[in-house]
């Protein structure tokens, strides 16, 4: 998933292995991965509409895909892929030789609402023209699954972070929670602040991450996808505090895209905690969080 | 779905009666401790979400866990103590790009009950808090 796996696990007297949570994400990156020819999701994308038998949890991913397209009225969108493609994100950070090669014809976005999951078949067919990305999604996701898994081995509890995108639940080894640091949008070594979170999902969506440069603009991978192309928000960053990993994710997506002026009633709206960075280095935050002490510049 | 319980017989309302002397007992020495609210242990709230789940039906397990894991009736015996032992946090790094991943393993204060609720609480970390931190700044 070309990012760092962080796990913690609060684990009883007897040990316990966590192999098959690191197997499980090897897995869900040889299904969920854009960049390997023989993956689920460039199967789904080569199929040019027609049903294509997946994993079973790449027909969870493509339902989740689809719920967070309908709980974020489509801010965040899973066919976005072709317009990253076109701006440049075309190739894996981590292995240049990994390359993302779509259909001929296929661009823009497409009509979420006509993608078609079949539980009972385990096949999934998008229509003609479109493609999906796992992205950011995909990160969350996979997390909660982690997590689910480890808790189910017998781990009294446990995080796992993929590149920022991270899932908790159960007991957290200090009584307050799990420390998680927001970082700052251009990251200096100190965290913006540190907060404690008892159970659910936190993800950030940035502009200043994954940044690339393309026919000699700047680029970064947040689409609009109500315009089709690479969004203008004035924000820097967002992140939200959400039930699950995934569920974060989609919804850091939609309120990256308000921009300051309506980010924190998109937020409230949503009944969501959630911090926002403008690009001027301004912290938003939700009411909740209004007890949240910024980390001083330097300190440890 | 409902469950109807069984209809009581003689051994029932001895186990019943030896049941509710335990739970007095349990709950005297809780008093005792602290006063800590009863609760479903969490892990074994998400055992108990996960069994016999398949991965299609993992989608948003963490979220359903809060609800599996209210609290138990006050007529219902307590669950199994959480163990005894000290926990453990493992700390398990990958770094990107395939390098041999770190691992560390540190003491954790002991465990307390976890907060449960469908949305996260969020609170400032106190500068005392010894755990490793994780940290999101955006991936995408």
């Amino acid at each position: 998933m070309a990012c760092q796996l962080h796990i913690i696990v609060n684990q009883p007297a007897d040990p316990l292995s966590i192999d098959p949570a690191i197997e499980l994400l090897d897995r869900l990156e040889s299904l969920w991965s854009r960049f390997l020819p023989d993956s689920d999701i460039t199967r789904i994308n080569d199929a040019a509409g027609a049903p294509v038998k997946v994993a079973p949890e790449t027909v969870s991913l493509v339902q989740t895909m689809k719920v967070a397209w309908d709980l974020t009225q489509g801010r965040y969108d899973p066919t976005i892929l072709p317009i990253l493609v076109a701006n440049g994100y075309g190739t894996s950070r981590v292995d240049p030789a990994s390359t993302t090669v779509l259909l001929p014809g296929t661009h823009g976005t497409g009509p979420v609402d006509q993608i078609v999951v079949d539980p009972s078949d385990s096949t999934v067919a998008i229509p003609s023209g479109v493609a999906l990305d796992a992205g950011g999604i995909g990160k969350g996701l996979a997390a909660d699954m982690a997590v689910a898994l480890l808790l189910e081995l017998g781990a009294l509890g446990a995080l796992v972070s993929i590149g920022g995108d991270l899932a908790v639940a159960g007991i957290a080894p200090e009584p307050e929670g799990w420390r998680i640091d927001i970082e700052h949008a251009d990251p200096n070594g100190t965290p913006l602040c540190r907060t404690m979170v008892d159970i659910g999902g936190v993800a950030t969506s940035s502009t200043r991450s994954r940044r690339w440069d393309h026919a000699g603009r700047p680029r970064h991978h947040a689409i609009d996808p109500a315009t089709g192309s690479q969004s203008d928000t004035d924000l820097a960053a967002v992140t939200v505090f959400s039930t699950t990993g995934w569920s974060a994710e989609a919804f850091a997506t939609g309120a990256l895209l308000s921009g300051s002026a309506s980010v924190i009633a998109y937020l409230h709206s949503h009944a969501l905690s959630g911090l926002a960075i403008t690009a001027d280095g301004d912290v938003l935050r939700t009411d909740d969080l209004a007890g949240l002490e910024l980390v001083a510049a330097g300190a440890s | 779905m409902t469950e109807h319980p069984p209809s009581p017989t003689t051994a029932d309302d001895a186990s019943s009666a030896a049941r509710q002397a335990r739970v007095a007992e349990l709950a005297k020495a809780r008093s005792a401790q602290g006063g800590r609210a009863k609760r479903r242990h969490p892990a074994q709230g998400a055992r108990i979400a996960a069994a016999g789940l398949g991965a299609t039906t993992m989608l948003g397990l963490v979220g359903f866990m809060g609800y599996s894991a209210r609290p138990t009736p006050a007529a219902t015996p307590p669950p199994a103590a959480a163990p005894a032992a000290q926990p453990r946090v493992v700390v398990v790094v990958h770094p990107a790009g395939g390098a041999d991943p770190v691992s560390t393993t540190v003491a954790a204060s002991p465990p307390a009950a976890t907060t449960l609720t469908a949305r996260p609480t969020v609170r400032p970390a106190s500068p005392q808090a010894q755990q490793p931190a994780a940290s999101t700044r955006g991936s995408g």
